[in-house]
Order: structure tokens, then sequence, then C-alpha cells
């Protein structure tokens, strides 16, 4: 679905990635892990059209990526906010209208309400009623969107992303701000999604997030994909281990000083 | 700073309406032709700037359209019948309130929430800020046409032209920008606290100190309220969702002395 194809990238001389290779599986989840300057929030950044790779090729369903982020979201990737909040002066609703941008009405059509500007309006509030009630929102729609909690927040950003139909979805850090119970529900309503055929690409730093959530893990480290395969199996690697958590000889040192 | 430059396409069509003998409708469209044009005009350079070189060109342009309305001859000779003005705020509201609601308006406040999200979400900003001028200059060319058919005419000083831009900001700053009720709760504020501070002080003039209040009362704004009046309350909700917390390491040392 994505496939990463001998991506590098570079911050002025230095190396941010390197001939990194991986394809994210149509209709899974796919958790990116990887420490601070692993290059995980880049390879988001990367697969949103925010950067451009200095090497190497990103491409969706066998298509170049488009090298803006409108480009990548008319292309169908759409990607939720780092901290999701409600913007002041919109409901829940209209909230989640705003993701819709991608299939809008023209300008005039829609100033003028024009039967066509009408006809879009009512599917897409259509389309987004029907993923806040999956999103267990329906009974907050029409409330202040600055008003939900954490883990509402989140839904509704999914949802937002949602409204445009998107065949990707990209996540950073969603279990940060959430407690265990709500990362298990939000992981359930994603693997929903993916079985209708969106797939998710999931930045995290929580490894017990990916190992009990995702489909599919690649680990990071040093701008370098250091392993790729199930979740419990990558995790359980020594190497990975050392890189997440840090060396064992570390740990016994400073357990030794307290 | 937008309301600052909102002022200034008022000028140009007063100086346009003054010089055609056009009939009522028609030099009301003109009017707003002109700021239209004047909008877009500008619009199409300043979208481009960064906010910081966009303020100051607002500011050098109500200085120049100040001086420019202070060599023109004072407007007197034609007034319209009060329903006129009437009519065009009711036109204006209901044009406005359409744009507010369409995926325009959405888009707006996505990008003003939010820029990077709102390009994620296929939302082209320049074309959205564009967009933001055109209507503006409409307005503001209604607004200055209806000015020139005033009874008291133009406001003929370039000094004037920064004053009102200063009563405009500090309208929006103070009331919260993107609301209705924001710029309608600060117009009020800006209003009355001048008359307040006159009648604090026996009804004699107040000699700059109504001004005087209301910068004071901007800075009380800007530090207590940054998003103005209308936020006040989703600042009370976001404050109410996230509790105070113990930072991490204080509770480290909590510990360990006990």
């Amino acid at each position: 679905m994505l496939e990463f194809v001998g991506v590098a990238l570079r911050r002025g001389a230095q190396p941010v990635l390197e001939g990194l290779d991986f394809d994210a599986p149509r209709g899974r989840i796919t958790g990116l892990l990887g420490q601070n300057r692993a290059g995980v929030a880049e390879l988001v950044a990367l697969a949103g059209g925010v950067m451009r790779p200095s090497g190497g090729r990103i491409l969706l369903e066998g298509a170049a990526l488009g090298a803006t982020p409108m480009a990548a979201a008319a292309q169908g990737v759409a990607r939720c906010a780092r901290r999701p909040r409600g913007i002041v002066g919109l409901t829940v609703m209209q909230q989640a209208m705003t993701g819709g941008f991608v299939h809008r009405p023209g300008f005039l059509a829609s100033l003028l309400w024009l039967p066509g500007a009408r006809r879009a309006e009512r599917a897409l509030a259509k389309r987004v009623r029907g993923l806040l009630a999956q999103a267990g929102l329906a009974a907050q729609a029409e409330a202040p969107a600055v008003r939900l909690r954490p883990a509402e927040a989140w839904r509704l950003e999914i949802v937002r992303a949602l409204a445009a139909e998107p065949r990707l979805l990209l996540l950073e850090a969603p279990s940060a701000a959430l407690r265990p119970a709500d990362c298990a529900a939000l992981g359930e309503w994603l693997r929903g999604l993916c079985a209708a055929g969106l797939t998710v690409l999931v930045a995290e730093r929580n490894m017990e997030f990916v190992a009990a959530q995702c489909d599919h893990a690649v680990v990071l480290h040093h701008g370098r994909k250091l392993a790729e395969g199930a979740p419990r199996a990558c995790l359980d690697r020594p190497e990975v281990q050392e890189a997440l958590l840090g060396r064992q000889q570390d740990a016994d040192r400073i357990r030794a000083r307290q | 700073m937008n309301a600052l430059f909102d002022l200034w396409p008022v000028y140009a069509p007063v100086l346009a309406a003054m010089a055609l003998p056009l009939a009522l409708p028609w030099l009301l469209a003109a009017s707003g032709a002109a700021g239209l044009a004047l909008a877009l005009g500008f619009g199409g350079l300043a979208a481009r700037l960064p906010s910081g070189q966009a303020a100051l060109a607002s500011l050098a342009l109500a200085l120049l359209a100040g001086a420019l309305a202070a060599r023109w001859p004072v407007v007197t000779a034609r007034a319209a019948p009060p329903w006129v003005a009437l009519l065009v705020v009711v036109l204006a509201a209901a044009g406005l309130r359409a744009l507010l609601h369409s995926w325009h308006g959405r888009a707006a406040r996505l990008l003003r929430h939010d820029a990077a999200l709102a390009a994620g979400s296929g939302v082209v900003a320049w074309r959205v800020e564009l967009i933001g001028f055109a209507v503006a200059g409409i307005a503001g060319g209604l607004a200055g046409g209806l000015l020139a058919l005033g009874p008291q005419g133009a406001v003929a000083s370039p000094f004037a032209a920064l004053h009102l831009g200063f009563l405009l900001a500090a309208a929006v700053l103070i009331g919260g920008c993107g609301h209705w009720s924001g710029a309608v709760l600060g117009a009020g504020l800006v209003t009355l606290l001048p008359l307040a501070v006159a009648r604090l002080a026996h009804g004699s003039e107040p000699g700059g100190f109504g001004d005087l209040a209301i910068g004071l009362v901007l800075l009380a704004g800007w530090w207590l309220l940054p998003g103005g009046l209308t936020e006040a309350d989703a600042e009370a909700a976001r404050r109410r969702l996230l509790p105070r917390r113990r930072h991490p390491a204080r509770a480290h040392y909590h510990r360990v002395d006990r």
C-alpha cells in the first residue's frame, strides 16, 4: 500500500533517514517505533507529504506520493494532529466536517448555495454523522468541541480525518494522552476500520500499544530500519530492546548507584 | 492586524464614491467592486508575506489610504436614507453567515487553528486567505460607500485612519477573533469604555484617557485571556479538563525524602 523504496532524508549535511525500505500492508495497522532521533516523526512527515525525501521513492499503491500535504491529501492520505484539541467556536459535528475539504464543491456554488453544493454538504454531514456514531460521539455531536476529554478528542480527530474518505491514515503517538482502556478501545476501532480497507500507520513510543494493537511493526534506530515484522517478534529481539530501552549493563550500573 | 488591513479598503471606495456620479445601487456596487479589486491586489502580495511583514505592510497602507483621503474634499453632497445602510448590513451579514458555514468558513477556522493540519486536510492556505481578503475588501468597500453617503461624510485625516484602525484591532482582540460575538462584544466595550471614563471624570473631556483605558484592557486581555472574551468559556473548560499535575521530578524527590 505505502511503500518506501531506498528513502533517504538529510537535514543539511546530517542524515536523518538512510536507505529505508519497507511496505505498510493494505488493511493493516503498521506501528513505527523508535526513540529520539530515530527518524520516526520525519517518516510520518514524509508519508504525509510535509517533507520531500532526499533520495529514494515513496509510493502509494504504486503511484508516486504527492510532494505537498495538499497533493498527498488529494491522493487519499489523511494525517491526524499530534495533540488533538477542539477548535474554539465549533461543535463536534462542525469540527468533524472540517476534514471533508478534499470533496468540496466550487466556491461560488457554495456561496450561492446551489443544488450541487447543497448535495455535497448533505452527503458530508451524513457521512460524518455515521462516523461520529461509530466513534461513540453521536450524543456529543452538537456539544462544543473544546469540552471533549482527551480520549474523545482523539476519536473526533480520527473522525475528522476519515471525513476525507482516505486510503491511508497517519497517527502520531495516540497512546500518549490515553489511559490503557482507551488505548484498547481505540485499537479495536482502528482494526474495524482496517477491516473495511483502511491502512493505518501509527508512530508510537509505547511498545505495549504497538504489541497489542498493531499487525505489523517497523523499528527505526538512528535513521535506519532495525527490525520489521510481527510486533511481538520484533520487540523480543535483543537489539530492538537495547535500541528502545537502553543497554542492560547501563541499567545494572544505574541500579548499582542507587 | 487584519482588522487594521480591513480598514484601508474603506477609504479607496470612499474616494470612488465621491468621484462617480452614479445612482445609489450602482454607487454601492462600484464601492464593493473597488474594495474587492484593491483587496485582491494587496491580498495577492500580502498572503505570501510572513505575518509580521504583512502587518507592517497593512500599517503602511492604512497610513497611505488615510493620507490620500485627507487630500480629498469632504463628502456631504449626497446622503442615503438610513434603511439603505440597514439593508446592506443585513445582506452582508447573510452573505458572511453563508460563507462561514460553507467549506470555506470551515477551512478558514481549521487554518487559524492549525496551519499544518489544514494543509494535511488539503486546504490551500493562500487561496483561503485570498478569499478572506476578497470578502473583507467587498465588506470594506460597501462600508466605504455608506460612509461617503452618510450624513457626516468621510473622515478626512491620516491619523483618523490609524486611530480607527487601532480601535478596530482592539475591539477584535479584546472580544476574540473568529466570532461574531467576539466582534460585537469587543466593539461594545471599545465604544462604552471611553464614555465610562468620561462619566468618571464628571462629564469633562477625557483627553485621551479613553484610549489609555482601552490600551490597558487590551494588555490585561492578552495576559489573562489571550483568546479574547469569547474564549473565556473554552479556556475555563480546558483548565477543568487538564488538572494540575505535580512535576514528575518533584514527585520523585518527595518519594526519596520519605
